[in-house]
């Protein structure tokens, strides 16, 4: 029954169009920086590298896959979190705003089974769209650049990375950018049993994210307690995994600190869900 | 005769606002039962409750013999609604909704028995087209469409007439009929008593939350009794006369140009004799039932 359930959520999910526009977005953004890559890497490399080239001899071929997909990746993972909330945060409440939830909880199935159903829909499309995010990006990059060793330039150091030592580092990267993207599903799904538009737990989930990447950003006294709590400073921690050496208790941090959200979020969306009245 | 929905004391507040303050009502097993109220008289906040939509603030539900709350997915099972207005998922077809409402339902249906379904409510030639291209009506029939997709033995429909164009009336009520002779169990709710005259045989009026009367239509309509209102020109004399006849004891007053008087279908013909024998000219003679005169004055209050 669960499994039937559970289809029927994806099944919708593909249906809607609202949920290509993620893959749209993505896919161009990627093709376009691939091509202005192809076109004028170069001048871009060697304008980034600039001051490093009076101290150091840089040899070989620095424009590969590697760089351009951790390049992307940069750019991408900010907005990412937008267009998975464009589809999450509908769940619940697109249908109790179209009126269909009325309908779909006087069926012989109980609330719970509704909310986990729904929810494990979203955390399917998150991972599609982050699949095909590394795809479009990886893939394609390595597919055009070909391999290298990846150089990452910190404020503060600069990090060389052997091609033979970085596959393991993307997927990692991948799994706990996954982890964070489930937070934004986990987040806006709750805004979204809350709400009866879908609109409202989209705007919501972006201006919390806001609201925490700034109070992140703010080097005040007053924050500093509350900053390691707030799930926008792990958000980024992927990063991580291209350090060298890698600050292992860190990742377990943001593990620990992103993981405690999503269980959270859930635990509330299927209490209020619960409880509710469904009165559209 | 078994009890499909037993309801105890039922309430249901919102913050302060009591919308349902005291229902009490009994459904028996072939029963197509009239729920009837003026608009907000919480015929729809009720309904809720019976679908396990809101839970009641107080009083108790019992479908199948079982309290609700403790049952409500194997109640469901056995249930039909449609709550309000059946909405569907617009971006999907008629067919599509069915087969995803069928498997929700965990049933196993069968093309066949989808097709049966579009040909039972009228829209055969149309379960290929996207919901959002089907008018209000065709919306409602897809609802009955889908309630009978498990084929229930308890019906809900909550104002399933209500935005229909006349022959739409006609052909719910004729599914309506149709359900009845299958041998379901209708709960119908309406704000309109001559459609639950026409389909019920039993009903309850609520008005303000509260049950006012519960019973069979026949008796609850009843033409014992019935309000009758003739329009003649010398209402003075006309009561004078009625009252020097058998009529005496009815109970007589002039309303501007009218006499009201309660009396016995039977006799309205009678009257209408005695006051052309007297040369009075009567320009119109029309009879209401108490209840319903009752339930006009309700609505129009309600207004």
């Amino acid at each position: 029954m669960f499994l039937n359930l559970l289809l029927v959520e994806i099944y919708k999910i593909c249906m809607k169009p609202r949920s290509y526009i993620g893959f749209i977005a993505i896919g161009a953004i990627a093709m376009l920086i691939h091509i202005a890559m192809w076109l004028d890497g170069r001048a871009y490399i060697s304008m980034v590298t600039q001051s490093l080239e009076q101290s150091f001899n840089i040899e070989g071929n620095i424009l590969n896959g590697n760089l351009v997909c951790f390049i992307i990746l940069q750019m991408l993972i900010i907005h990412v979190p937008l267009l998975v909330a464009m589809v999450t945060g509908d769940l619940m409440s697109g249908e109790a705003a179209s009126g269909s939830l009325r309908l779909l909880a006087t069926k012989p199935i109980t609330r719970s089974q509704i909310v986990c159903s729904k929810f494990i829909a979203g955390l399917a499309y998150t991972l599609i769209l982050l699949l095909f995010l590394a795809i479009v990006s990886w893939g394609a990059a390595y597919f055009i650049f070909g391999s290298g060793d990846l150089v990452v330039l910190r404020s503060d150091s600069l990090v060389i990375l052997q091609a033979d030592d970085i596959n393991w580092r993307f997927v990692a990267a991948f799994m706990l950018a996954y982890l964070s993207l489930m937070l934004i599903t986990s987040l806006s799904f709750m805004l979204s049993c809350f709400s009866n538009n879908s609109i409202g737990p989209i705007i919501t989930t972006m201006a919390i994210m806001i609201l925490f990447t700034i109070i992140c950003s703010l080097e005040i006294q007053l924050f500093d307690s509350i900053k390691p709590w707030l799930f926008t400073t792990h958000m980024a921690s992927w990063r991580l995994f291209f350090d060298n050496p890698i600050e292992w208790p860190k990742i377990l941090n943001s593990i620990y600190i992103l993981v405690i959200h999503v269980v959270l979020f859930f635990g509330i969306s299927l209490y209020h869900f619960n409880r509710k009245d469904i009165l559209v | 005769m078994e009890k499909i929905i037993e309801v105890n004391n039922l309430q249901k507040s919102f913050g302060s606002f009591q919308a349902v303050t005291n229902i009490n009502m009994q459904v028996f097993a072939g029963d197509c039962y009239g729920f009837l109220g003026p608009n907000g008289a919480g015929k729809s906040t009720t309904i809720r409750m019976l679908t396990g939509l809101i839970k009641p603030s107080a009083g108790t539900v019992s479908v199948f013999g079982l309290p609700l709350h403790h049952h409500k997915t194997n109640i469901l099972s056995k249930v039909g609604a449609i709550v309000e207005k059946p909405d569907f998922y617009n971006y999907l077809s008629a067919e599509k909704n069915l087969v995803l409402f069928a498997r929700i339902c965990g049933c196993n249906v069968p093309q066949k028995r989808i097709d049966e379904l579009f040909d039972v409510v009228g829209l055969n030639g149309r379960q290929k087209d996207l919901v959002k291209s089907y008018s209000h009506g065709m919306k409602q029939r897809l609802g009955i469409a889908q309630v009978l997709l498990n084929n229930p033995q308890l019906i809900i429909l909550d104002e399933p007439t209500t935005g229909l164009d006349p022959q739409g009336i006609i052909d719910i009520r004729n599914l309506i009929n149709y359900l009845r002779q299958q041998g379901k169990t209708i709960l119908l709710s309406s704000h309109i008593l001559s459609e639950i005259e026409l389909i019920s045989n039993r009903m309850i009026i609520i008005n303000k939350g509260q049950t006012v009367i519960e019973g069979s239509v026949t008796e609850l309509l009843s033409e014992k009794a019935l309000h009758v209102t003739i329009d003649v020109n010398k209402p003075e004399m006309a009561m004078q006369l009625l009252q020097q006849s058998k009529f005496a004891l009815a109970q007589i007053e002039i309303d501007g140009t009218a006499l009201k008087l309660n009396i016995p279908k039977d006799d309205i013909a009678q009257v209408n004799k005695l006051l052309a024998q007297a040369n009075l000219d009567v320009f119109e003679i029309s009879f209401k039932r108490p209840l319903e005169s009752y339930f006009l004055k309700l609505t129009h209050n309600n207004k």
